[in-house]
């Protein structure tokens, strides 16, 4: 089957973060409630990534589909992360990361820090 | 990016120098407005997005922050909008900042960014003003309004997006001239003492009232023509002088009643009430009290017209600001000063039928004697201590009606209230005091009675049993009737009249 747009972007994604020197820990970690599509480790932080993937921004930039529902969801599922592999002293921080499919080559905009 | 820039808030009359600060930082799209924002500033965000939007510029997504300093205080009104989407284009390195420094901003905006007039833009250029700030940036709608104050740059803008280009090319701003004096007398009234036949008693009354602001009663059956004549008292009072005006204007402007008409600013105020009126609607109320009647007719007039019939809390609550000149509004977001120096002028019939006292020719009071009594009870002592002139309005007679001969105008009397006024001003020198507001120790000082006039007062307190404040109010009135005569000591003949104007029968208390 031919991968969806959305999971070619978290591949493409990936690649960017490798190539900056973050571990990644889990792709795709799936709770009851919700996934992270990127959990990495850079540095001394935990690093959670929301990878948002556009072929056009007629209907408003892939940073703007990042509601404060979605983010809370995402709070909660890095949470439960947390808990089960035990890291409950260690920095965390939230990323998105958007993909912009207009044209190729594929442009990558990095919003550290964003929740 | 941060940026900075400078509006004011206006809480009830008291005008605070807010700074708007902007920050745009990366992160997810996001608009934070905080300083204690009320609802209709928080609305801000929505209306400051699509303003800037349908400007041909762009509003950031990113994560912007507004902060409204001090945070301390809340911010109500619209008039937020320019001052925070001129921020968040200036962080955005949209718009040249350089010639905005220094420079307060006030305007609504509406979704097409086009910018609306707000409320309380005078009170607000006079603060800053007096705050050593030289330029605005205000909306067209307010123009008249901003010209009425002296010596500011001012930049009157319609649009968003012409005021950034305006910006960027080198902004004009206007230098406003202050209120213009034209000496014209004051435009023809279409209503004239002229048209008052007889009632010669109640005609001088209303001119010693003028000519002092004093405050008075008529007492008189129906159809005597005291509505009548308490409509026509702002043509025989003189003009609002600059300062003057500048106060009542800068309430009705908070109070978001000023009138385009810039000539109209200098007529006096006359505020008549329906006598359903509730206390609030007097003196001013609302979470953020805004001024009531009895501020809306400071340096005016403020006719009762009924006074029997309005709520007897609601006439309670006049008392104080009748002696201080100010009314004192306390509510949850504070306590509020409103100035409230106005002339009560004051019209009742003597009982429930209309008739008592008044009887003649047939027509006569058919009220039962308890009746009458309560009807005059309904309007407290001490509120009727601090009325200065009673003065009762006769049924006119038949002759009087169909005469030929006219009776004195507005302007010939109103040039006599004028005559009797400069006397006054010149005895009191700059400080602009009229005789209805001296001190006991200026009365001392300023009101000499004759000998012959102080055996009589000595009289009359006595046989009149007149309080200390009645004695005052007294002085007051006849100081005002020997100004009238330009006599600088008060003659017995003054204070006779004086005197006179305060018998009044239908306020025996038994």
């Amino acid at each position: 089957m031919k991968p969806s747009m959305g999971k070619l972007g978290e591949l493409e994604a990936k690649k960017y973060f490798e190539r900056k020197g973050y571990v990644i820990l889990c792709e795709n970690y799936r709770s009851r409630i919700g996934e992270i599509d990127l959990v990495t480790f850079f540095k001394d932080t935990l690093v959670f990534i929301e990878v948002k993937s556009r072929k056009s921004t007629k209907y408003g930039l892939p940073r703007e589909s990042v509601t404060p529902h979605k983010q809370a969801t995402i709070r909660k599922v890095a949470m439960l992360y947390i808990k089960h592999h035990q890291m409950k002293k260690v920095k965390m921080r939230f990323d998105v990361i958007e993909v912009y499919q207009e044209k190729d080559p594929w442009r990558i905009n990095h919003i550290p820090n964003a929740f | 990016m941060l940026a900075k820039v400078v509006t004011a808030s206006l809480i009830g009359l008291q005008v605070v120098k807010i700074d708007v600060e902007v920050d745009t930082a990366n992160g997810l799209p996001a608009v934070n407005i905080v300083g204690l924002p009320d609802a209709a500033v928080k609305e801000s965000r929505d209306r400051v997005r699509a303003a800037i939007d349908n400007s041909d510029m762009e509003f950031p997504m990113q994560r912007v922050t507004v902060n409204l300093a001090p945070a301390d205080s809340r911010k109500e009104g619209t008039h937020f909008d320019l001052p925070i989407a001129m921020a968040v284009l200036l962080s955005t390195e949209q718009a040249n900042g350089n010639p905005l420094k220094d420079t307060v901003i006030i305007g609504e905006l509406s979704l097409d960014g086009t910018v609306m007039g707000v409320n309380g833009v005078l009170p607000m250029m006079l603060e800053m003003k007096a705050r050593g700030y030289q330029r605005m940036i205000l909306p067209w709608d307010n123009h008249q309004e901003a010209m009425l104050v002296e010596g500011i740059h001012c930049y009157f803008v319609t649009h968003l997006k012409e005021l950034v280009t305006d910006l960027a090319k080198g902004i004009q701003f206007e230098l406003t001239m202050g209120m213009k004096i034209d000496e014209e007398d004051q435009a023809s009234l279409a209503e004239d003492f002229c048209e008052i036949s007889g009632q010669d008693s109640l005609k001088r009354a209303m001119e010693i009232v003028a000519a002092g602001s004093h405050n008075l009663m008529m007492v008189g059956p129906p159809g005597s023509g005291k509505t009548m004549a308490a409509r026509r008292l702002p043509g025989i009072l003189p003009e609002l002088g600059f300062e003057e005006s500048m106060e009542v204007a800068a309430i009705y402007s908070a109070a978001g009643l000023l009138t385009k008409d810039v000539h109209s600013l200098k007529t006096r105020p006359f505020r008549a009430p329906h006598h359903t009126a509730s206390a609030v609607s007097l003196t001013g109320g609302g979470r953020v009290p805004r001024p009531g009647e009895i501020s809306l007719s400071h340096h005016g007039v403020l006719f009762l017209d009924e006074l029997p019939e309005f709520d007897k809390r609601t006439l309670e609550i006049l008392r104080q600001p009748l002696e201080d000149g100010h009314v004192t509004v306390s509510r949850s977001a504070g306590t509020f000063s409103f100035p409230a120096r106005f002339m009560m002028i004051g019209a009742m019939n003597p009982c429930p039928c209309g008739y008592y006292g008044f009887d003649e020719k047939g027509q006569h009071c058919h009220c039962a004697p308890y009746q009458v009594q309560r009807y005059a009870h309904r309007i407290s002592g001490p509120l009727m201590d601090r009325v200065d002139l009673f003065c009762e309005a006769r049924r006119i007679e038949y002759e009087d009606l169909t005469t030929t001969k006219t009776a004195e105008s507005s302007a010939t009397i109103r040039k006599r209230v004028m005559k009797a006024r400069a006397f006054q001003r010149e005895r009191y020198g700059m400080e602009n005091i009229k005789n209805a507001y001296l001190s006991p120790s200026q009365i001392k000082q300023y009101c000499q009675l004759e000998s012959d006039a102080a055996k009589l007062m000595e009289t009359a307190f006595d046989k009149m049993k007149l309080s200390a404040r009645a004695y005052h109010r007294m002085m007051k009135v006849s100081r005002t009737i020997a100004d009238m005569d330009l006599s600088e000591v008060i003659e017995e003949k003054h204070l006779a009249e004086a005197l006179q104007f305060r018998t009044n029968q239908h306020f025996q208390r038994s």
